[in-house]
């Protein structure tokens, strides 16, 4: 699926990005990211930094999904669109967020 | 003659703290010279020299009417006005302080107004005694050294200050650095105090997980510090005192989203950057108060009986 | 309103503690998340925690905002200490061999239906 073609309520795309959204991995631990998730995810986190884009990035994310609203700050917003990830926040909690994902994207 | 009615913003919480439930009554001199209009400014000049003291209230029916100072004395010198009665000399228009106040009001009184000294008067407005910066200044050394002394035998039971008749749980526990293992001792003896009053569950979640972000916040971000827990009747109060390094910008760090954890901090699950603004809002007063390289004490109360058990019932 | 068994049987999860009624006790919400300070901001009430959190701090933290129960996901070695300190405190703990994503996408129908 493509970033643009993401849609659910509560969800507002920032920065779209070409590659397409395979599937999701809901972490907040970096460590667990750079584990498990696999090339073509949506990474679903509350952690808005710099960081989360770089680990993104090497894993092979496809866009990060930041929850509770959080305010993404210009340079998570640069990194984001130096390492062509989309970026998407979500006025919901992990849960609720994940949950609507899932059915957007239709797993 | 004006009562003092200050608030309390200009004092450090520190102090505030140290001050505790204090009253003026607990601190003030009750022996008390005073003479009254009819005595001569030599009478004056003699009792403060046999006593040491350099300031003396004038009385009329035990109601304060004027003070004299040694400054006073010391013009009743050069115009020769040393046999006059003092009720022509005196300073009037003098502030008084209440008895029942707190200790507090007393050291705003001392940093709004010039005077060394305070009547105090009690409620039917009669003078019973006098407060100066010494008996603060010792008041406060007192309750420090006790506080400390306490902390050092009782591995951190410290009892509450003997005047703080509505006290129901008093305890201080100390926090070191990267302990992350005794964070939230406190707050869960917190909950286990409210729930067996009868406390509302949501009131007592607020005040568990502000104690708790405090306790954290000791531990993540100081060098070491204190955690107090004061429950009374109608509210908890908590305070976190740390021994630095600081917050160079407390409105940054009350900012959500901010934090200056490290990777091994955020590897325990914190520092999020919500702790702060987190405690601010589940308090219903909160106060912070940092100095770089000394320390920052954080204080948050929770009223206890608030409107939420009414709405728990209502849903 | 969900009970806590089917929640727990949809996760395929297995039982570290279950003091005695745990499967009826009520769950209102289900809250995911692997940051202490994330879980404190929290809200709802009767929650059902999701972590991949193992530290003793996950239980007190659950303690903290009266947490029904916490389901530890993504793992397979649980330290005992964990289990124990649970026990003591009296907190259902399961432990899911799902991600996190995966065991709220099963959870949600669930949720939704309640």
């Amino acid at each position: 699926m493509k970033a643009s073609e993401l849609k659910f309520p509560g969800l507002e795309c920032i920065r779209p990005s070409e590659p397409e959204i395979s599937g999701g991995y809901t972490s907040d631990l970096l460590s667990d990211v750079m584990a498990n998730l696999k090339e073509g995810d949506a990474l679903i986190t509350i952690q808005a930094h710099k960081n989360t884009i770089a680990v993104a990035a090497l894993m092979g994310a496809s866009a990060v999904i930041f929850c509770h609203g959080r305010v993404v700050s210009p340079d998570v917003l640069e990194a984001a669109a130096k390492e062509n990830i989309s970026v998407f926040v979500s006025t919901g909690n992990q849960f609720n967020t994940t949950c609507a994902f899932a059915k957007a994207l239709g797993e | 003659m004006s009562p003092v009615q200050q608030p309390e913003e200009d004092i450090s919480l520190r102090i505030q703290e140290l001050a505790g439930n204090l009253k003026i009554r607990d601190v003030m001199t009750r022996h008390v010279f005073a003479v009254t209009r009819t005595c001569t400014m030599r009478d004056v000049q003699t009792i403060m020299k046999n006593n040491a003291i350099s300031g003396i209230p004038v009385v009329d029916s035990n109601h304060v009417v004027g003070m004299v100072s040694v400054h006073d004395i010391m013009s009743a010198f050069e115009q020769d006005w040393m046999a006059d009665a003092v009720a022509d000399h005196m300073t009037t228009g003098v502030r008084t302080l209440s008895e029942e106040q707190p200790l507090s009001f007393a050291m705003s009184a001392f940093s709004k107004f010039p005077y060394r000294r305070f009547p105090v008067v009690n409620r039917k407005n009669e003078l019973v005694g006098m407060v100066t910066l010494r008996n603060i200044n010792v008041a406060l050394i007192q309750e420090l050294s006790r506080q400390l002394a306490t902390m050092e035998t009782e591995g951190g039971r410290v009892t509450p200050p003997a005047s703080s008749d509505s006290c129901i749980f008093y305890r201080t526990y100390r926090l070191a650095r990267y302990d992350f293992e005794s964070g939230g001792k406190a707050s869960a003896e917190l909950r286990e105090q409210l729930r067996v009053r009868g406390v509302a569950p949501k009131t007592i979640r607020r005040a568990a997980v502000a104690c708790y972000e405090l306790e954290i916040n000791i531990i993540a971000h100081s060098h070491g510090g204190t955690l107090t827990l004061y429950i009374d009747r109608d509210c908890v109060r908590i305070t976190a005192n740390d021994f630095g390094p600081g917050i160079p910008d407390v409105e940054q760090a009350m900012t959500e989203g901010y934090s200056t954890a490290n990777d091994w901090i955020r590897s325990q699950g914190f520092g999020a950057g919500m702790g702060l603004p987190n405690t601010k809002r589940l308090s219903d007063e909160f106060a912070i108060q940092s100095g770089v390289d000394m320390g920052t004490m954080i204080k948050s109360i929770v009223n206890l009986n608030t409107s939420e058990e009414l709405s728990d019932e209502s849903k | 309103m969900n009970k806590l068994k089917p929640l727990i049987d949809v996760l395929s999860a297995t039982i570290l503690n279950g003091p005695p009624g745990w499967e009826d006790r009520e769950v209102r919400g289900v809250f995911a998340s692997d940051l202490i300070s994330d879980i404190l901001v929290s809200d709802g009430e009767e929650t059902l925690l999701l972590t991949s959190l193992l530290s003793d701090q996950v239980l007190r933290t659950a303690d903290v905002i009266g947490a029904v129960a916490v389901v530890l996901v993504n793992r397979r070695h649980i330290p005992a200490a964990l289990t124990k300190a649970a026990t003591k405190q009296g907190l259902p703990l399961f432990s899911a061999p799902l991600s996190k994503f995966n065991a709220c996408v099963r959870l949600g129908p669930l949720m939704e239906m309640a």
